[in-house]
């Protein structure tokens, strides 16, 4: 650019400028009513920004009540749908125990193993599933804590138990994002949805047989605020149904059956579970469309673990 | 007994910012945190109004309400303190507060917030009044000897008052009526609740 182009450019940029600068309602007010700055407290009211030496976020905003919607929420619906939730579910799953019992085969085992999950892959998977059990509990503390656990521990000791519990929370999350982000990439391609799938769901999985500054609308502090409120509303509203899920996850992978938690564990299948619970995949296995697992251990020189048949 | 109050006249602050010297003084803040500020809105402009922010010390006051550990409590008087041994450090209150009270030193690794830091009203903490305790973690406890915040008893133009809310509530209509203009108790309903209703008692 040359120098005249610049000095267009900022020309340009200083009438543009005062164009935008028109009398503000609080100068109108001055002349009309000296000594009424109703037009001034409704900007501070409004959450204006405006100038201030202090340099910590949000500091030039007189009165944000963004926080409010959050606070509301966070106290209200939050805690008690979500206790709701997270008690009804593990209930649900009891009932449905006690009434049907484990899923198990109905064919005759064969005998032949089928490798489902590579050492890595479970090695991944337990990385999660320890991360998140640890979350979900260092969560529910710092949540429902003054709810149900202060009560408990009473009021000093409940705190240092909070203290270990977000220091446990904020240093695990990282860890648990990295080897979430790990299991998406490694388990995404065979997440594709089917067609097969819809008719899965169908059948409930075979159970059921079926003004200036310029501002916006919203000014800086606010969409900040607001950003802030979302996140960590969104990150509960995740967090409650995570857990949620999660126990019923935990149920099918270990009591609701058989032979489930073997996949994880050693990494093998019956020819038959896979026959009965994952059809598609064992008519793409027999044909050759798709490899068994690799069977490498994880640390090369680690013996495979011995399972023993229980049941 | 006194409810104790803050109340900045928009027509007197000068933006001298000797109240948030005053306090950052009289309380050895920490560095980083701004105990007491002051916002001018239309700054350079005609309508150019400042006002001094800090807690307000709200009667149904959402840091209360939102602290996971209650480590935050009210005095009979009204002034909202903490209790920083207790405090986690989540931030939560940061979030909940309509006047930007609630702040964090950045202490530890990794960015992790340190206890939380606000005005207390020169009111102290829990510990034991007037202790070398209480003044390390929160600052003077002025009200245990008989004085007012310093932010307010420093204000050279008498903008900010602090004391029992029905005096200052006295002062400002003395001043409104003298100026012919209206009442500016306009950032109390934020604080204390609707003029009239239970909360603003």
């Amino acid at each position: 650019m040359t120098a005249s182009a610049r000095w267009l450019f900022l020309l340009l940029a200083l009438f543009c400028a005062s164009a935008w600068a028109e009398p503000n309602a609080e100068a109108a007010r001055e002349q009309s009513q000296p000594g009424n700055n109703q037009p001034f407290w409704l900007d501070a009211q409004a959450g204006r920004v405006g100038i201030t030496n202090a340099q910590n976020i949000d500091a030039g905003v007189l009165i944000n009540t963004g926080g409010e919607l959050w606070r509301r929420l966070h106290e209200g619906p939050f805690p008690f749908w979500g206790a709701i939730w997270l008690a009804g579910v593990p209930a649900a799953i009891l009932a449905f125990w006690l009434v049907f019992g484990p899923i198990r085969l109905h064919g005759a085992e064969s005998g032949r193993m089928v490798r489902r999950f590579a050492a890595w892959e479970r090695a991944l998977h337990w990385t999660v599933a320890i991360c998140f059990i640890l979350l979900a509990l260092t969560g529910f503390t710092l949540f429902f804590g003054k709810y149900y656990v202060e009560a408990l521990l009473t009021y000093p000791v409940y705190s240092w138990v909070a203290k270990v519990a977000v220091s446990l929370h904020n240093f695990t999350a990282p860890v648990f994002t990295v080897a979430m982000v790990s299991l998406f990439l490694a388990f995404v391609k065979r997440n594709l949805w089917r067609a097969y799938d819809w008719q899965w769901l169908r059948r409930f999985g075979g159970f059921l047989g079926g003004g200036e500054p310029p501002s916006g609308f919203f000014n800086a502090g606010e969409k900040i605020w607001f950003w802030l409120a979302v996140a960590d509303i969104v990150h509960l509203s995740g967090a409650l149904l995570f857990v949620g899920m999660a126990f019923g996850h935990i149920y099918i992978g270990t009591l609701g059956m058989r032979g489930a938690y073997r996949a994880m564990r050693e990494g093998v299948v019956d020819e038959t579970w896979a026959k009965e619970h994952h059809s598609s995949w064992y008519q793409d296995l027999k044909a050759g469309r798709v490899g068994e697992a690799s069977d490498a251990p994880l640390i090369p020189s680690a013996r495979p673990v011995v399972w023993r048949q229980t049941d | 007994m006194a409810r104790m109050r803050f109340l900045c006249d928009a027509e007197r602050c000068i933006d001298c910012n000797a109240c948030a010297v005053a306090c950052k003084n009289e309380n050895e803040v920490p560095w980083g945190i701004n105990r007491r500020r002051v916002v001018t809105l239309n700054e350079g402009v005609p309508g150019e109004k400042s006002i001094s922010v800090a807690c307000m010390h709200c009667t149904d006051a959402p840091c209360i309400a939102v602290c996971p550990v209650s480590c935050i409590y009210q005095t009979p008087e009204g002034v909202v303190l903490h209790n920083k041994d207790v405090c986690i450090g989540c931030g939560y209150c940061f979030y909940a507060c309509p006047f930007g009270a609630p702040q964090f030193p950045q202490t530890s690794a990794f960015g992790v917030r340190g206890k939380m830091d606000k005005c207390t009203f020169c009111a102290g903490g829990p510990e034991k009044d007037m202790s070398e305790a209480e003044f390390k973690k929160y600052g003077r406890n002025r009200l245990a000897e008989g004085k007012l915040p310093l932010c307010a008893e420093m204000c050279s133009t008498k903008a900010l008052l602090a004391g029992d809310g029905d005096v200052l509530a006295d002062i400002m209509r003395t001043r409104a009526a003298a100026r012919g203009g209206s009442m500016e108790l306009n950032g109390w309903a934020t604080a204390y609740g609707a003029a009239g209703t239970k909360e603003s008692r």
